[in-house]
């Protein structure tokens, strides 16, 4: 499945609200989806406590290969990379 | 008689200004009278300065530090506070004031003119607050509250208007956008009447300033409170990768750093005020200093643009997380 992440969520993902929300959604796709493309061409900022929500949950859920088997980001910016890397990392250190 | 008086170049006097200003924190309802504020020989103010000067109207009014003080202002400040829209605040928080029956004579001697409550246009902070950009990029003083309006406001307005400024110029919207999202969430989740918790910004395409203030609990409270040792450097260790007062948690202690590292990659000028310490990184050099006491934290960022540099400028090691990036 295909999820065009800044017009589905936000192009601002920055407080703990809307983070809860697109972990969730994203929990239900995952549960309904082989595996989910995740476009991040359109989102502008995204915190490191929202990465780490989002996708350091996800991460420490799936495990680290069925993440990297269900999961796929598309577009990604250089440093949303570093956030997003980083943020599974710090989850994965205090876990 | 206490008298507080501001030099003829504020511009670059913060650490004179809270000098002087930390005397309101000890008159907290005590009505003290006898006492004036004069920035009657001020001829050059910047807006952070105006900042600082809403700030401390704000604070001896809600907290009743003096009785019937005396607010001389040059007719340079009347014009500066008008133009940059803080003047609007203060005639919001005198009518709120009015509102709760707590006559704030400090505030009312800024407009001796105004008869009554009816006298003044009505103003709501919430909508006439604008972000205008022609020349530059303005974002208006804006008392942050900790609300759905203002949450949608940093994505609706803010970043949107800064993607327009700055247009074709991804490092520079990326750099812009995180430093205001990661200030700006700091401060909105402590933001309260109580805190009094103030924005403001201004961008040209060469340069990019934010500046925000409150009364709330500083940063040195704060992680004194999460177990840092109050008797070290705790303004420096804010600053520092992985520093944060909610450990274990959501949070990476990523804000702070992350500003203050796209703040040295670019050259810019980083001000953090708490509590009776100062941090200062200033044309590559940082500074740390003992202060005037200020309850809360203050920040001023100024960040060059000319050649924006953003995080994946710095070496980053690889981690051991494989991720798929298509």
């Amino acid at each position: 499945m295909f999820i065009d992440f800044a017009t589905k969520y936000s192009n601002v993902v920055a407080d703990k609200d809307l983070g809860e929300s697109i972990y969730i959604d994203i929990k239900i796709l995952l549960g309904q989806n082989n595996d989910l493309t995740i476009d991040l061409k359109n989102l502008d900022v995204m915190t490191s406590f929202c990465a780490k929500q989002i996708f350091g949950s996800i991460y420490l859920e799936l495990g680290p290969e069925v993440f990297f088997k269900k999961i796929k980001f598309i577009n990604t910016s250089s440093d949303l990379k570093i956030i997003i890397s980083e943020s599974i990392q710090s989850a994965v250190t205090e876990n | 008689m206490i008298s507080i008086k501001m030099p003829s170049n504020i511009t670059d006097g913060t650490l004179d200004f809270l000098e002087e200003a930390q005397i309101i924190f000890s008159h907290k309802n005590k009505s003290t009278p006898d006492v004036s504020l004069r920035y009657d020989k001020v001829k050059k103010m910047s807006l952070f300065s105006q900042l600082l000067l809403y700030k401390f109207i704000n604070y001896t009014a809600t907290n009743r530090c003096f009785y019937q003080p005396k607010l001389r202002l040059s007719n340079y400040v009347e014009e500066e506070l008008t133009k940059s829209g803080f003047i609007d605040l203060i005639k919001f928080h005198m009518r709120d004031q009015e509102k709760r029956k707590f006559k704030s004579s400090f505030i009312k001697s800024l407009f001796n003119d105004l008869k009554s409550d009816n006298d003044i246009r009505p103003i709501e902070p919430l909508e006439s607050l604008k972000t205008s950009f022609k020349d530059n990029l303005y974002i208006a003083p804006l008392i942050l509250l900790r609300n759905k309006y203002h949450k949608k406001k940093l994505e609706k307005e803010f970043i949107n208007k800064i993607k327009l400024f700055y247009k074709n110029d991804t490092k520079t919207v990326d750099i812009v956008s995180k430093c205001l999202t990661e200030i700006y969430m700091n401060f909105w989740e402590h933001a309260t009447i109580d805190t009094g918790t103030v924005m403001v910004a201004k961008g040209t395409k060469k340069c990019f300033e934010l500046m925000f203030a409150d009364n709330g609990n500083g940063i040195i409270s704060t992680l004194s409170m999460a177990g840092y040792d109050k008797s070290s450097n705790i303004l420096a260790q804010s600053v520092k990768r992985g520093v944060t007062s909610k450990p274990n948690t959501f949070h990476m202690g990523w804000g702070l750093w992350m500003v203050t590292t796209l703040c040295e990659l670019n050259g810019g000028n980083l001000e953090i005020y708490s509590e009776g310490k100062a941090l200062i990184i200033s044309k590559g050099k940082t500074n740390y200093k003992d202060c005037g006491y200020w309850k809360g934290t203050i920040i001023h960022l100024s960040i060059p643009l000319d050649n924006p540099k953003n995080l994946s400028s710095l070496n980053w090691p690889e981690t051991s997380i494989k991720i798929n990036w298509g």
